[in-house]
């Protein structure tokens, strides 16, 4: 508990330089975020940069940036008229968090599985099949599974939409899709880690004392084993948790990735803050979180970080 | 010397100690010679364009097919893997460079020092990279070098971490220790001992970084922020062949396979690696 | 074991989902239900007829509202909307418009002429930022108000009469006003609901919101999600109710052009906005009554930096630009039957006939020559040249084989430099380029708005080109007396163009697209212009 107070403080000072320095690299970027093919006149441009309050000296823009920023305010989108950047999140968080954590789900399943079968049959052609398995994930990119997919069972089979976010079958191909590279890297920490744990003297002694080698696995071995998959789990969702342009636009889904591309290309600067203030936050919290799942896992780690 | 002293002999050792990272690094190796050899092998080079021809399946003239311009696939993947390894091994020395030297000199410095320079990291390890590396190519005009540097300006974060955590380890030992008694000086312990004792886990860090790199340059190829056209690279390929899959299959066949396969090998490669560091 | 258990439920929930494969598809129930869902290429980007400038939101407005009056969406000929009548004085100044008195907004509210008075006084408001505000300048005093010059809004030329009669005035006799006034600048908008929202003298859209919005239009805006879709329901106060045989439209903001095809081919749309190029040969084999190839008003050119050596130099233009084999790069990278541009305007825009004497085809003999006579035969000593152009799948193919064809018909190197679209928009306007692409689509079908580009005080021309004699040929036809006399300056115009060669005209659009069977009375025109009336859905068609 002090641990996790003592995290969320420390929270906040890194949290204030980050944006700062997003704030002004955003700045630095060529063009505004009005530019349009068409040019405006002068008197126009003037008009929007004073509107939303681009034309006060930049110590200025960034103090009432701040205080908006206390209040909860992440100001108006520059690209989406009439909306603000906290409505836009918001609406679009509640479907990345959907699939993010349906695709999670599949990520954890597969990738520990996977991992527990590779660990196990290391040699021979079974040790080739599963490690090839849980290697699929990082060597083939999404752009070319998420297309294959819907070729196979929207377009073939006709089992699902090609796109969209209607019914709850539209979860099941893209969530597969977004979590095949995680799948690939939960396994291979699983993997390794059970091949170290299984090479220490306590598991020899634990047989020898006559315990079953799967009470062993399971109740030893894997425990010990999945603590760098459940610290790899902090970066891991919030990753997940924020969308995949990629997918998003395999799929037409109306999720948070989206906004992670377009905001830094059309130079929408408080999409762009209200989206490194997001993953920030995710990556925080699930840190935070993962490491509480830990302690819990590891009585000896909680010791550890509550000094 | 000191101990386990030759990591390339090391790592070279523990290749070739089972047939599937063996036969990983001999598909790699000639994956990666034919795309060094690209101008040998194809001397019309890859934006030859034939506008009449267009699309065409594989043939005996094209073996990989055409593509809608009528370029040659396998020019065109070859040629895309010789800029696709170039950015997976330059950015990858990039973040090395700059991760390694962090990390030592954080875990050399100790203290205060190593605690503020690690909680940098983990500020930056917050930020999201996609907007990172997009503002950074958008800020800073598109070419080739830039592509390196943006890339290898995200990925040099876990192996500073790495870099770090080995380094304390070695210094911790029993070998470090007896060279501070015997009176040597920081640097020359630095580059006597530590650093060649670091390079088995930064070699197999590296390996890792080489492939995820690769990927990360498809994903950019996906936005269109890749190489400048007509220049290839394996995601620029596979981008343009997933949008005429079910017209033209061999222009996204080709490219995924060698995409794919070249990080299957570097991926296992250097798992074995790091299976090894963690002995 | 959590985890084993979700994996059940998942298992499960995925054979229920594969169950219902046989379920009715989305555009079959669309269809019943009198919904027409559409392919939109990108998200509005505001609803607010002053401030929109796309073509995505355009669609969207023509929805949500109406003008005084609107076009025969085959022949583009104006019709009566909210005006049922008007006449217009001998001297083409004053136009008085007699409004209908069904015409209500969607809160049954009567619109009045006091709503267009409103709406054009906001538009040119310089604190609105409107960016479109100029389409306004036929207006007397217009351009006085929108600089700032006239602080006095209600000095505009425009009147309410009474309650159903508005009188306008015109800064110069305008021969295409009537055309323009089915713009979204020109629809009426509610004083009273704009103030409540603090938008009657700002920027600020939170009014167009589905829970705030009031419009005059056939539709009303039902739900408004950013990425996924914009779905506006029948107005039950539309003045024309009868002619509106739809009960919505749905709008989904599909950029990626694989994505829209295979939702097209699934069944979850009725229209798309686009389609891949490579996918024509396929569809016009499995498909092909599907596929639509509609003339649009747009051309797409690449611009040369004239500041700039070689391109000062007439000759250089003119050789680079018979270079290019401009059929060879439709057929192979745009497949969709455009039409190739020797010239800036499209034939055929408002009656314009393009005059004789402009070159017909590629002549690399021709070319050749002028690149030596400019100094450079064969391409000796001509610099290393760049072609900036934005990211995006169609521009990518054409710049590789502009490229390639510079490089073999004239042996000059060039570079490819593509830029996102803030930077590529910011190096245009900072004449940091040798060669960009560019593209024009016109704002109404009249040459006006095509050559307008070119003048020497538009800031729409990067070129750096201007040329006094063109600049006066424009001017003189906005006074010609008879319209045969005016489209005859302006071809004389488009010559100089075509002659001076600022710009290198590749090929004129075409609006190409997949429609279903069941959409009826889907009709083209040259600005893609769609009032919805009309237009059924009829479920039995299959495709």
């Amino acid at each position: 508990m002090k641990y996790l107070i003592k995290r969320l403080l420390e929270a906040v000072p890194v949290f204030l330089i980050i944006i700062t320095a997003v704030w002004v690299m955003v700045r630095f970027v060529p063009g505004g975020p009005f530019d349009k093919e068409r040019p405006v006149s002068p008197e126009t441009m003037a008009a929007l940069n004073s509107y939303y309050g681009l034309d006060k000296p930049m110590h200025v823009q960034y103090l009432q940036f701040l205080k908006n920023l206390a209040k909860g305010d992440l100001g108006p989108s520059y690209k989406y008229n009439g909306w603000s950047v906290g409505e836009i999140l918001r609406e679009k968080a509640a479907v990345s968090l959907q699939l993010g954590f349906c695709a999670l789900v599949i990520a954890l399943f597969f990738g520990i599985a996977l991992g527990i079968l590779s660990a196990v049959f290391r040699r021979g052609v079974l040790g080739v099949v599963f490690s090839a398995a849980s290697l699929a994930g990082v060597c083939l990119p999404a752009m070319v599974l998420g297309p294959v997919l819907i070729l196979i069972f929207s377009l073939k089979l006709k089992w699902f939409n090609s796109m969209g976010w209607n019914s709850p079958a539209d979860i099941i191909l893209p969530s597969i899709t977004l979590s095949l590279f995680y799948v690939a890297w939960i396994s291979r920490l699983t993997r390794s880690g059970i091949v170290a744990e299984i090479q220490k003297p306590y598991v020899r002694t634990a047989l020898a004392k006559g315990v079953g080698p799967a009470k062993i696995f399971c109740v030893h071995i894997l425990r010990n084993a999945l603590e760098p998959v459940i610290s790899y789990l902090g970066p891991a969702a919030a990753g997940l948790l924020t969308g995949s342009f990629v997918v998003e636009s395999l799929f037409q889904i109306p999720g948070l990735g989206k906004f992670f591309v377009s905001s830094a290309l059309d130079n929408d600067y408080t999409m762009i803050l209200g989206c490194v203030m997001l993953y920030a936050l995710f990556i925080l919290v699930f840190n935070i979180f993962s490491d509480a799942l830990l302690a819990l896992v590891n009585p000896k780690i909680a010791k550890e970080l509550n000094k | 010397m000191t101990p386990a002293a030759n990591p390339i002999k090391r790592a070279a050792q523990r290749l070739f100690s089972d047939n599937l990272t063996l036969s990983c690094a001999i598909v790699l190796a000639c994956i990666a010679l034919s795309c060094a050899f690209a101008n040998l092998i194809c001397p019309e080079g890859y934006r030859a364009q034939d506008l009449q021809l267009g699309i065409s399946a594989p043939s005996m003239e094209h073996i990989f097919g055409t593509d809608s311009l009528g370029r040659d696939v396998f020019a065109r993947v070859l040629y895309g893997g010789r800029v696709s390894f170039a950015v997976g091994v330059l950015a990858t020395f990039v973040a090395v460079v700059i991760g390694v030297a962090y990390g030592t000199v954080s875990a050399m410095a100790g203290g205060r020092i190593d605690a503020f320079m690690m909680r940098v990291v983990d500020v930056i390890y917050t930020l999201p990279f996609t907007i990172f590396v997009i503002l950074l190519m958008v800020a800073f005009g598109r070419s080739l070098w830039l592509i390196f540097v943006a890339i290898g300006a995200v990925e040099w974060l876990t192996m500073a971490r790495i870099a770090r955590a080995s380094a304390l380890e070695v210094k911790s030992r029993q070998f470090v220790e007896a060279a501070k008694v015997l009176g040597q000086s920081r640097t020359g312990i630095l580059f006597r001992h530590i650093l060649p004792n670091m390079l088995t886990p930064i070699f197999a860090c590296a390996a890792l970084t080489v492939p995820s790199v690769m990927m990360l340059e498809a994903f950019l190829s996906f936005l269109g922020l890749g190489v400048q056209a007509p220049l290839p690279s394996w995601g620029s390929l596979i981008k343009d062949g997933a949008e005429l899959m079910e017209d033209a299959p061999w222009l996204l066949v080709f490219p995924t396979l060698f995409f794919s396969v070249s990080l299957f090998c570097l991926n296992r490669i250097g798992e074995a690696l790091s299976e090894d560091a963690g002995k | 074991m959590l985890k084993g258990r979700k994996f059940f439920l998942f298992a499960a929930a995925l054979l229920f989902f594969v169950g219902c494969a046989d379920r009715e598809c989305p555009a079959d129930r669309a269809a019943r239900e009198g919904i027409l869902l559409v392919g939109n290429s990108a998200d509005p980007e505001s609803l607010d007829p002053a401030l929109a400038t796309g073509f995505s939101e355009s669609r969207i407005l023509n929805a949500l509202f109406e003008g005084l009056v609107c076009a025969d969406t085959k022949t583009l000929q104006v019709r009566p909307a909210v005006a049922k009548s008007w006449t217009v004085s001998a001297d083409g100044l004053k136009y008085t418009f007699q409004l209908d008195e069904r015409a209500k907004w969607s809160d049954g509210v009567d619109v009045c002429a006091d709503d267009f008075v409103f709406a054009w006084r906001r538009a040119l408001r310089p604190t609105v930022a409107a960016e479109y505000a100029s389409l306004l300048s036929v207006i007397k005093n217009a351009d006085e108000i929108l600089s700032g010059r006239q602080p006095d809004v209600s000095k505009l030329g425009v009147r309410a009469l009474s309650k159903r009669v508005l009188e306008v005035e015109l800064q110069r006799p305008c021969p295409y006003f009537l055309s323009l006034l089915y713009m979204g600048i020109y629809f009426p908008l509610r004083e009273d609901v704009l103030k409540k929202f603090g938008a009657d003298k700002f920027p600020n859209a939170v009014w167009t919101k589905p829970e705030n919005i009031v419009s005059n239009g056939p539709f009303k805006l039902e739900r408004w999600s950013i990425n996924d879709r914009v779905c506006v329901r029948a107005n039950p106060y539309y003045r024309a109710k009868e002619q509106i045989k739809l009960n919505g439209v749905d709008f989904f903001p599909i950029s990626n052009l694989n994505t829209e095809d295979r939702a097209f081919r699934t069944r979850q749309l009725h229209l798309t906005d686009s389609i891949c190029p490579y996918r024509i040969s396929a569809i016009k084999k499995t498909a092909p009554e599907t596929l639509r190839s509609d003339k649009w008003l747009g051309v797409y050119y690449y611009i040369f930096n004239t500041r700039r050596k070689p391109f000062d130099d007439r000759r250089v233009r003119m050789a680079l630009s018979l270079a290019i084999d401009r059929d060879a790069i439709i057929d192979g990278c745009l497949k969709g039957g455009q039409d190739p541009a020797y010239s800036f305007v499209p034939e055929g825009c408002g009656g314009f006939k393009r005059s004789e004497g402009i070159a017909g085809r590629a002549d690399v003999a021709r070319a050749r020559k002028l690149l030596a006579q400019a100094g450079y035969p064969g391409g000796r000593g001509f610099p290393k040249i760049k072609i900036t152009y934005n990211v995006s799948e169609q521009h990518k193919p054409i710049a590789e084989a502009i490229q390639q064809m510079w490089r073999k018909n004239l042996g000059i190197e060039a570079q490819l430099y593509n830029l996102s679209w803030p930077a590529y928009l910011a190096a245009r306007r900072a004449g940091d380029f040798d060669v960009a692409r560019a593209s024009w689509v016109g704002d109404f079908a009249e040459p006006e708005s095509f050559l307008n580009v070119f003048l020497k005080s538009s800031a729409l021309n990067h070129t750096g080109w201007s040329n006094e004699e063109f600049d006066s040929l424009v001017g003189e036809a906005s006074g010609a007396a008879t319209k045969s006399r005016r489209l005859n300056l302006l071809a004389r115009a488009d010559a100089i163009l075509a002659g001076q060669a600022p710009i290198m005209p590749i090929y004129y659009y075409s609006k190409v697209y997949q429609i279903s069977p069941q959409v009826k009375n889907w009709n083209a025109n040259l600005l893609d212009y769609h009032d919805y009336k009309g237009v059924y859905l009829n479920p039995c068609e299959d495709r």
